[in-house]
């Protein structure tokens, strides 16, 4: 404790397993133990005034890093909008397949980088953490087909159909084939069949 | 039945966090688990939770300011194909006032630095980018962006979003260099130097 200055403790039950482990990432980061917990117990705090627990934090740090690595950048949500719009009138099949070559590139990506079953989930959870303001993601898996339901309440027409074309591009890398599928503004469900 | 050992911990912080798992309808036990074996996940990665949740932060402040993520070439063709197909005027003109809106947002968020702000702001939207700063001093200043990625459509029309920024930020270009994936751009305070 820093300055000689002695707070009071309270002990907290930890499983013992657990305590080793911490144990030695505290020791290979040379770092008191006590002080190691309590940065732990500090960062969950902060997480909890963010409304959000560490673990969905630890989760989405990873799914950043996945998306920098794979070449995504930000952009002003209204700009991309305001562009989709104006192209889509005319170019919409066009702007379709841009966002079905990019899902496949990303698909692909991901396929490389994580194992089959894990690259389903990771895209599952990616698409939550999305820029396609999502308000519900689920995925049914019923003997080998899976049934994707995702519903945005602000998502337009055209976004969702873009949208439509980027899932689909990503799980044909992934090897899925679409076998049924369902579109209209802000919901789109799609069953997809391992190829 | 696992088999538990005790942690001290300051009183304080043991008291928010048996607070926290009230909220949460968790006992004590299972929300330091929950918290420690993340802390150890973070770890294997290579990273501190620190870091993790600061990273958090950053990118809740980059939504609410209205950003997205989107796959870079996907985003560099669009804009590249529909500049290069007679969208150039209507598109500069939107960088330009997406920009001046980021202005706007940052004097009213931070209206004692907000040059400031949007220049972190940016840096931290500068994932692909490998330089990006503005420098300002006595009312004069510059900005220097350099993105090897970057086609020209898409710098010609980054430098007019940072030129609409600058504008609602209170200040006027005076001088503007910008050629495929490089943006330099002086400015001074409006007003001064005229």
């Amino acid at each position: 404790m820093s300055k000689g200055v002695v707070k009071e403790r309270k002990l907290i039950a930890v499983p013992s397993e657990l305590v080793r482990e911490l144990n030695e990432v505290a020791n290979r980061k040379g770092v008191p133990f006590y002080d190691y917990t309590a940065e732990a117990l500090e960062q969950a705090l902060r997480a909890s005034r963010m409304k959000r627990i560490l673990r969905e934090i630890v989760d989405f740090y990873a799914v950043m890093e996945m998306r920098k690595a794979s070449g995504h950048v930000l952009i002003p949500r209204d700009t991309l909008n305001w562009l989709i719009k104006k192209l889509y009138p005319k170019e919409g099949n066009d702007l379709k397949n841009v966002w079905l070559d990019a899902g496949r590139w990303f698909g692909k990506f991901l396929a490389a980088k994580l194992h089959s079953h894990e690259a389903v989930e990771f895209f599952v959870k990616m698409l939550m953490a999305s820029e396609w303001e999502l308000d519900e993601v689920s995925l049914e898996k019923k003997e080998n087909v899976l049934r994707l339901r995702l519903v945005s309440f602000t998502l337009p027409l055209e976004n969702t159909e873009l949208l439509m074309s980027y899932v689909e591009g990503v799980m044909q890398s992934l090897g899925y084939a679409t076998e049924n599928r369902e579109c209209m503004r802000g919901m789109i469900n799609i069953d997809f069949r391992k190829q | 039945m696992v088999k538990r050992k005790m942690l001290a911990a300051d009183e304080g912080l043991a008291e928010q966090m048996v607070r926290v798992a009230e909220e949460r309808g968790q006992t004590l036990f299972s929300l330091v688990n929950e918290v420690l074996e993340q802390g150890v996940r973070a770890h294997d990665m290579g990273l501190t939770l620190k870091r993790v949740v600061d990273e958090r932060g950053v990118v809740e402040a980059v939504r609410e300011a209205g950003f997205v993520l989107a796959v870079k070439t996907l985003w560099f063709d669009v804009v590249d194909g529909a500049f290069k197909r007679g969208a150039k005027r209507s598109m500069l003109k939107k960088w330009r006032e997406t920009g001046q809106w980021y202005g706007k947002f940052f004097v009213a968020k931070k209206p004692e630095n907000s040059i400031e702000g949007f220049r972190d702001a940016v840096c931290n939207l500068m994932w692909g980018a490998s330089e990006f700063d503005i420098e300002v001093k006595n009312g004069e200043g510059e900005v220097r962006c350099i993105s090897a990625d970057f086609p020209l459509s898409y710098t010609e029309l980054f430098s007019a979003f940072l030129g609409g920024a600058l504008e609602a930020l209170g200040y006027r270009c005076t001088e503007k260099d910008v050629s495929k994936g490089v943006i330099r751009i002086r400015f001074k305070v409006e007003g001064e130097g005229e």
